[in-house]
Order: C-alpha cells, then sequence, then structure tokens
C-alpha cells in the first residue's frame, strides 16, 4: 500500500485530524515530488508521442492511399524503421529514447510486412504475416532484453499460433480442434513464464518488474484454467489431462509464489481458476435439474470465494509483519 | 515492503508533530485483483440467485410492483448482513450477491413502472445507488454502487440529449474526489471509494468514445435534438477545458507558475493532447486519468490511465467519423509535436535540475 494509503487509514481512525491532513500528506511523501513530475512529463511526452507516431503509421497502411504509388509507401515506412533504428544506435538502449525507438521498430515491421502483403498480394496466410513479424524482431528483443518488447513478441507468437490454428481448423477440424490450441498456447505461455522467473530477473533491470511475470502467469492460469473446464464439461471429447495439468499448475503454483517467491497477485489467479473450475463443475451436475440447484451453486460461489480472499488476506499480512 | 514504508511514513510524520507515539495496527485490506476476483464472484453469486429466484418465484417477475418489492427487500437484507457482520468474508460476500440480485431487480421494477424511459428510471435507480453507497459499510460494495451510480447519470444525459457532457463532468468529479483535501478529510474512505467508481465510469466513456460519437450521428439522423450537434462541441470543449485546468492547478500545487519554463512545457503537451481531443474525444478523459492516478500517488489509478489511453487508441482505429488517413495525419502531427516538446524540455532543461529550482 502507497504512503497516500496509509495516511487516510490513520486520518479515518482519528489519528491525525482532519485539518492536518494536507500537511500530513505533503509531508508522509504521498505527493509525487519535482523530481518525480519532471521524469513523469519526460516520459509521458516521449512514450505518448512514439505510440502515436507509429499507431499513424499502422493507420496510413491501413487506410491503403491510391494517390501514393507503391514505392513511396514501402520507402515511407522503410525510412521510418531505418530512422527508428538510427535513433537506437544513436542513444542506446539503455536510454528510455532507445527503448521507444526499438520498440516503434518492431512495430513498424510488422506494418511493412502487411503493406508488402497489401501491395503484392503474395496470397500468404495471416499466420504466416504474424510468423514472419515475429521471427524478423526475435533478436532485438533478445538483445534489448526489455519488458514490453518481449510482451510484443509473445502476443504476436500467440496470435500466429492461434491464426494458424484457425486456418487449419477448418480443413481438419478433429485433428486441430480448440482444445489442442489450448495446449500449445498454454506449453508456450507456461514456458515464458518459467524461464522469465528463472533468468529474467537476472537479465538487467529491463526485465525485472513484476508486472510482466504475472501477466504471463494470469495467461498461462486462464488458458488452463479453460483446458480444465473442457474436460469437466467434456465438450468434443476432451482428453481428460487438462485436469491433471491445472491441479499440476495449482500445486506448482502452489508452490513457487507462496514458499518462493511470494507473489499475492498470481495466488489471486489460482484461486479465481479454483473458483471457476469447481463452480463449473456444481453448476454442470445441479444446474438444470430443479431451481434449488442455482441456489447451491451461488452458495458454493460465495463461499469459495470468501474463503479465497480470508486466506490471500492471511498470506497478505504475513508481508506486513 | 509495506511495513518499512508505513514506519517510514510514521516517522516522517511524527517528526512534523503531525502524530504521537506507535503506528495504530493495519487494517487488513484487499489489494486490487482481490477485490477484482471478489466482485467477480459477487457477480456470478448474483447470476445463479436470481436464476434461482426466477426459478421459485417466477410468477412475480411477471408483475413490476412484486419485483420491486422483492428487490427492496433483497437489498434491506443485504444492508443489515453488511452492518451486522462487517468483518465477516462470508456474509460480506454473500451480501454482495444479494445485493446486486436485489438492484437488478429494482432496476426492473422501476424500467417497468416508469413507462420504459431511461432517464427517468435511471434517475430514480441513481437516487437507489445512492441510498446503498451511504448505508453499506464495504469498500467493494461502494466502488460497486458509485459506478453504477455514474452509469446512471449518464443515462440520465443521455435521456436528456447531454451525454456528450459525461466525459467532462465526470473527470472533474474524479479529479476533485481523488485529488481535494477538503474532499478526503470530510469523506474518508467513502471519497475513496466513489473515486474509484468515477474512475471506472471515466475509463469506460475514454475507451466508448468513439462509439459514443457514432451514436451521436445515429441521433442526428433521427432527427432527434438539433442542438445536440452543440452540445456535443461543448462536450468536447469541457473535457479539453477540464485537461488542461486540472495540469495548470497541478503546476500551481508544486509551487510553480505556469508560466515557467518546465511548466510552459508540460501546459504545452497537455495542450496538444486536447486539441488532438477534438477529433479523438476519448484521449482527453484517458489523460485526466493518468495525470489525476500520478498525482494522488496511486500507481493502480495511474495504470487504469495507462491501459485506456491504450485502448482509446486501439478503439479509434474503428471510429467512422473520420477516415484512416486524417486520423493518420491527426496522429502524426500530434504525436510529432509531443516529440519536439520532448525535445525542447530534453534540451532547453537538462537533467531536471531546472524543476527544482524553478
Amino acid at each position: 500500500m502507497s504512503a497516500r494509503h496509509d495516511i487516510l487509514e490513520w486520518a479515518e481512525q482519528g489519528v491525525i485530524a482532519p485539518l492536518d491532513l494536507p500537511r500530513a500528506l505533503e509531508a508522509g511523501g504521498a505527493y509525487p515530488t519535482a523530481v518525480d513530475w519532471r521524469r513523469f512529463v519526460e516520459r509521458l511526452l516521449l512514450w505518448l508521442g512514439t505510440a502515436l507516431v507509429a499507431a499513424a503509421v499502422v493507420f496510413f497502411v491501413a487506410y491503403n492511399w491510391d494517390a501514393l504509388g507503391r514505392f513511396a509507401k514501402l520507402g515511407l515506412v522503410e525510412a521510418l524503421v531505418v530512422a527508428a533504428l538510427g535513433v537506437v544506435a544513436w542513444v542506446g538502449l539503455d536510454r528510455a529514447a532507445g527503448k521507444a525507438a526499438l520498440l516503434a521498430a518492431a512495430v513498424l515491421v510488422g506494418t511493412l510486412l502487411a503493406l508488402v502483403g497489401q501491395i503484392y498480394q503474395t496470397g500468404a496466410d495471416t499466420f504466416e504475416l504474424f510468423a514472419a513479424w515475429g521471427l524478423a524482431i526475435l533478436p532485438w528483443a533478445v538483445v534489448a532484453r526489455f519488458a514490453p518488447l518481449w510482451l510484443l513478441w509473445l502476443a504476436i507468437a500467440n496470435l500466429a499460433i492461434t491464426l494458424y490454428f484457425t486456418t487449419f481448423g477448418v480443413l481438419f477440424g478433429l485433428l486441430l480442434g480448440p482444445e489442442r490450441l489450448l495446449w500449445v498456447l498454454f506449453g508456450l505461455n507456461t514456458l515464458a513464464l518459467v524461464l522469465w522467473e528463472a533468468i529474467g530477473h537476472r537479465d538487467g533491470p529491463g526485465l525485472a518488474a513484476r508486472w510482466a511475470p504475472r501477466l504471463l502467469a494470469a495467461a498461462s492460469g486462464a488458458l488452463v484454467t479453460g483446458l480444465a473446464i473442457f474436460d469437466v464439461v467434456s465438450w468434443r471429447g476432451a482428453s481428460g489431462w487438462g485436469l491433471v495439468a491445472w491441479a499440476g499448475w495449482l500445486g506448482v503454483g502452489y508452490l513457487v509464489y507462496r514458499e518462493w517467491r511470494r507473489d499475492l497477485f498470481v495466488l489471486a489467479v489460482g484461486v479465481s481458476s479454483a473458483i471457476a473450475v469447481v463452480v463449473t463443475f456444481v453448476g454442470r451436475h445441479l444446474v438444470g435439474h430443479e431451481a434449488g440447484g442455482f441456489l447451491i451453486v451461488a452458495l458454493v460461489v460465495t463461499g469459495l470465494s470468501a474463503v479465497g480472499t480470508k486466506w490471500l488476506r492471511a498470506v497478505a499480512a504475513e508481508g506486513d509483519r | 515492503m509495506s511495513a518499512a514504508s508505513r514506519t517510514e511514513t510514521w516517522a516522517r510524520l511524527a517528526a512534523e508533530g503531525l502524530v504521537q507515539g506507535e503506528p495504530p495496527p493495519t487494517r487488513l485490506q484487499s489489494p486490487w485483483y482481490v477485490r477484482v476476483m471478489q466482485g467477480g464472484s459477487g457477480w456470478l453469486g448474483a447470476l445463479f440467485l436470481l436464476s434461482f429466484v426466477g426459478g421459485l418465484f417466477s410468477v412475480l417477475f411477471r408483475s413490476p410492483e412484486a419485483t420491486l418489492v422483492l428487490g427492496v427487500a433483497s437489498c434491506g437484507a443485504a444492508v443489515a448482513t453488511f452492518r451486522r457482520w462487517p468483518d465477516s468474508d462470508f456474509a460480506g460476500q454473500l451480501a454482495f450477491a444479494v445485493s446486486l440480485a436485489g438492484q437488478a431487480m429494482i432496476a426492473y421494477g422501476l424500467w417497468k413502472l416508469l413507462g420504459q424511459r431511461e432517464g427517468v428510471a435511471a434517475a430514480a435507480m441513481g437516487l437507489v445507488l445512492a441510498a446503498l453507497f451511504v448505508l453499506v459499510p464495504s469498500t467493494l460494495h461502494r466502488i460497486w454502487t458509485a459506478w453504477s451510480a455514474a452509469c446512471c447519470a449518464w443515462l440520465v444525459l443521455f435521456d436528456a440529449a447531454l451525454a456528450p457532457l459525461a466525459p467532462g463532468l465526470f473527470a472533474a468529479v474524479l479529479a476533485w474526489l481523488w485529488l481535494s483535501d477538503a474532499a478526503l478529510a470530510r469523506f474518508g474512505e467513502r471519497a475513496l471509494a466513489a473515486g474509484w467508481g468515477i474512475a471506472l465510469a471515466v475509463a469506460q466513456l475514454a475507451v466508448a468514445a468513439a462509439m459514443l460519437w457514432e451514436l451521436r450521428r445515429l441521433v442526428g439522423v433521427a432527427g432527434v435534438p438539433a442542438p445536440y450537434e452543440a452540445v456535443h462541441w461543448v462536450g468536447v470543449g469541457l473535457s479539453a477545458v477540464v485537461l488542461v485546468a486540472l495540469a495548470g492547478w497541478l503546476i500551481f500545487r508544486q509551487g510553480r507558475s505556469a508560466v515557467s519554463g518546465t511548466g510552459l512545457v508540460a501546459l504545452a503537451g497537455v495542450a496538444v493532447v486536447a486539441l488532438l481531443g477534438v477529433k479523438a474525444p476519448g484521449l482527453t478523459p484517458a489523460m485526466v486519468l493518468l495525470l489525476v492516478g500520478f498525482a494522488a500517488g496511486s500507481r493502480e489509478l495511474a495504470g487504469l490511465g495507462v491501459l485506456a489511453l491504450l485502448a482509446t487508441l486501439s478503439q479509434y482505429y474503428y471510429a467512422l467519423h473520420v477516415t484512416l488517413l486524417e486520423k493518420s495525419l491527426l496522429m502524426a502531427a500530434a504525436g510529432g509535436a509531443l516529440l519536439l516538446v520532448w525535445l525542447a524540455l530534453r534540451r532547453r532543461w537538462p537533467g531536471g535540475g531546472e524543476v527544482d529550482r524553478a
């Protein structure tokens, strides 16, 4: 919790007089200092400016303007990629400007590939575009060691795999059903999470922030929950391994994020996952027969959520001691 | 981290003579993601409860009066449970689900009884939610009722053909709730909960801005309120004024002049966003969220602002009121201008030392 939160809590408890509250917030460091503001304004201008310019190029290519020849379009996007890389070479990857320029270059490479497909009508499937994009920027992600760039890469990889399965799922629906797609995406995101936790924090400050592995854990947890629910409802003859993987994920997740690297966010993901699977199980067997089934499911949701909240708060309190 | 930082904050206050003795024991608070989990479970529980009641007393739902009475009884039971067992997780969670189910029944009953007019029913529902906000001593429930009441307020404005004013008005209320020391001192936890409810509504309006623009077009096509076009521009202007005024006030709060070097740079950046907001209306409220979050020292609110900004930009792609080419040129100009302002800041006042001296 922040200094602001603590001070407001004390004010509510009557420890700080209401009239003293403004002075307490100031003295307690609840407000950002002049240096904080300076850093914030700089970052905001840099990142919002970069995001707007990169988005402008994407919108421009999507408009498919006839008045501009294909070489002019290709030249424009290529020139911007080169300019962005020029900024990276000039200021280096340790500074925010270098990181912003590299992220913009990575987005522009995807735009360039889309433009090539648009102009030459290559006949390539959409998943090939994303696969090529991912391959093209992979070396940059490795070199930059910058969380947003890695997450962009992972998002592209997830999209490429999903599009691949969507494309071929139509042809070989039985072979490449939605359950198999979930398995592949679960494998990819869980592997990324494991690698991030194992070596990410040793690989420089760019990968040390907790928000990125938390996002990966949420993705991995959502996918394995989907697999377990697949098994519970036995949709299209699920394999039965989903529940095993889910139980394993919960167990390993508990050990890792409770005992080794305590992370309440990931534990909350686990609790939410448990609620979803148990409620699906109870609902499948009770709902539809009579109205009382709905009441039992409602009480199960409420009970699980209450127990989960109590446990999470107890874990949080351990950290405060 | 929490215990150490709390001790440090306490020591700072003690040094200023604002507190004495040892810090009081901390109340166990849930982080935002635990509240999200509780809220989601509450919703799920409410849906099953409604299905139970609907299955058992389906005849009641055919009469709006009976639905309304049942809804009021449910909310009454929820209020009593919340107040009787304020520290019980199970009672709190059950009461939350019962209250949500009750609110759904009241909303349905009011809608039917008040002639199915959005504005009137929404105003009545807003009053119910305001009462629940005051009566239920639960932060999660207060955040929910504040957000729902904001949605009702939007519906009232929509019914009066004043919906375009909502982003600016809500953004102003948001800034007041989060940054006004007087509001915090007077209302404490209630101001915080209301602040979160309004923040969610502002994020929602920012992301839906492109769709709302289309709504404006459709309303125009239907030939309804002629002044709607004027109201739209007043709304856009109001959002811009709120953003610029907020930036100016924050510069003032930092004890420096708006015409100082960094003050001018900050105002220039905000003015660029406000100008772009004329054609991309979601951008302005999203930026207010981000600024208020940072100024209030809330990483969660600032994070919501960043998410709203990103979602607004993504959503803007699908907006039909301007072509992709126009959007592209607008964003390139605004992005280029922001980068120029950034460059000027770095070149003219390097290192940030000037900030401390200004």
